[in-house]
């Protein structure tokens, strides 16, 4: 019953109404509006998520997990800053809690590959740029190695690469994001990419070395 | 095109966003480039999960709403076990070894009590002494009045010091 009187108020409810006016609605009691600033951002908060982790349990929990602590910090956000930015951050800090808790050594993930990773690092090896595109939006492996790439990662340097790279943020953006300094956004991006394309490296120089064999 | 512009534009080119001149243009220098196929090589292999456009399919739920993030959740729980666990169960593991040879040592010798244990069979000391008999046996000689109090001190059995009422006044 109460489900379906918020279903209709979301529905009614889907015609612009602006961000501020929503929050303040969902401020003043009316919690149920609240149901279409989620389904506004939701796309973009599931992405984000994405960005950080392949599974997608993991994903659904964590962007239920974001919208329930912007559900209950909603008084905390100022309403001169836009709205989504005050909830990426809270996105950006709700991967990188569990970033660091399943923190893991970079030995371990680049270790061993599977019979398809392995075909697909051979094609990455050979192929022309053109064939190595087409190729990646088919393969399912293709993302499973990158995930993995990234999870070699410390979890500062994956927030980074993933903010500035996917994201495409500014530093002094991913700087008030994370709480850092710009000069630490900087070395970390630098860090990031330099340790990223190093693991990069070994996993082509280990293929061809299996292909010598 | 050289390698700094084409390097630059390589996110752009993944995700197909480039215009066709400078697509070709970027294909012909790194065909042509060592350096930078290498480059997009390492690049292309990062690239499906940092460069691509990610379809948000996850959900296909409604959106949450207020009742349904009021609900208990199940809590995010990563599938490595955090850290601190893992020094926590160490930990425990060692008091638990610790536990285990301490009873077997004391499985081992069941008859032999503490004072057996410290001083050894060898030692002169009596293992049978306690501390209750060696106080019965001092009572014995000693009259019951006297066994607690020293004896009253009586002033005129003290040496004469020299120190006098008088001499401290003059």
């Amino acid at each position: 019953m109460i489900r379906a009187l918020a279903t209709k108020r979301f529905n009614r409810s889907l015609t612009a109404r602006p961000d501020d006016e929503l929050i303040a609605a969902v401020l003043a009691g009316e919690t149920a509006d609240f149901a279409e600033l989620a389904a506004r951002y939701r796309d973009r908060v599931e992405r984000l998520c994405q960005r950080f982790f392949a599974d997608r349990e993991m994903v659904r929990d964590l962007s239920q997990e974001s919208f329930f602590r912007a559900f209950t910090g909603l008084s905390s956000y100022r309403a001169e800053l836009p709205f989504f930015g005050w909830l990426r951050t809270i996105v950006t800090n709700v991967c990188y809690d569990e970033l660091r808790r399943r923190q893991r050594r970079p030995e371990e993930l680049v270790a061993d590959f599977s019979a398809s990773e392995r075909t697909w690092v051979q094609l990455v090896s050979e192929a022309t740029p053109e064939e190595i595109i087409d190729a990646a939006e088919r393969r399912q492996e293709a993302h499973d190695l990158a995930h993995r790439l990234l999870d070699s990662l410390r979890p500062d340097d994956r927030m980074v690469i993933i903010l500035k790279e996917s994201e495409e943020l500014s530093v002094s953006e991913i700087a008030e994001t994370m709480g850092w300094s710009e000069a630490k956004v900087k070395i970390r991006t630098f860090r990031a990419r330099q340790s990223m394309r190093r693991q990069a490296e070994r996993i082509l120089a280990r293929t061809a070395r299996g292909v010598e064999r | 095109m050289n390698c700094l512009e084409a390097r630059k534009e390589f996110p752009r080119f993944w995700r197909r966003m480039l215009p066709a001149a400078a697509r070709v243009s970027l294909v012909e220098h790194v065909r042509d480039c060592p350096q930078c196929d290498r480059a997009f090589r390492t690049f292309a292999l990062s690239a499906p999960a940092v460069h691509s456009v990610v379809a948000a399919d996850v959900m296909e739920s409604p959106p949450p709403t207020p009742l349904d993030l009021a609900r208990p959740r199940r809590p995010t729980i990563s599938r490595v076990q955090p850290r601190e666990t893992w020094q926590i169960a160490a930990v425990a593991a060692v008091l638990l070894v610790a536990a285990g040879i301490t009873a077997w040592s004391s499985a081992q010798s069941p008859n032999q009590n503490f004072v057996e244990s410290v001083v050894g069979e060898g030692s002169d000391v009596d293992p049978t002494y306690s501390y209750d008999s060696a106080e019965n046996a001092a009572d014995e000689f000693a009259p019951e009045s006297s066994q607690f109090n020293s004896p009253s001190l009586d002033s005129s059995e003290l040496p004469n010091s020299g120190l006098t009422d008088s001499s401290l006044e003059g």
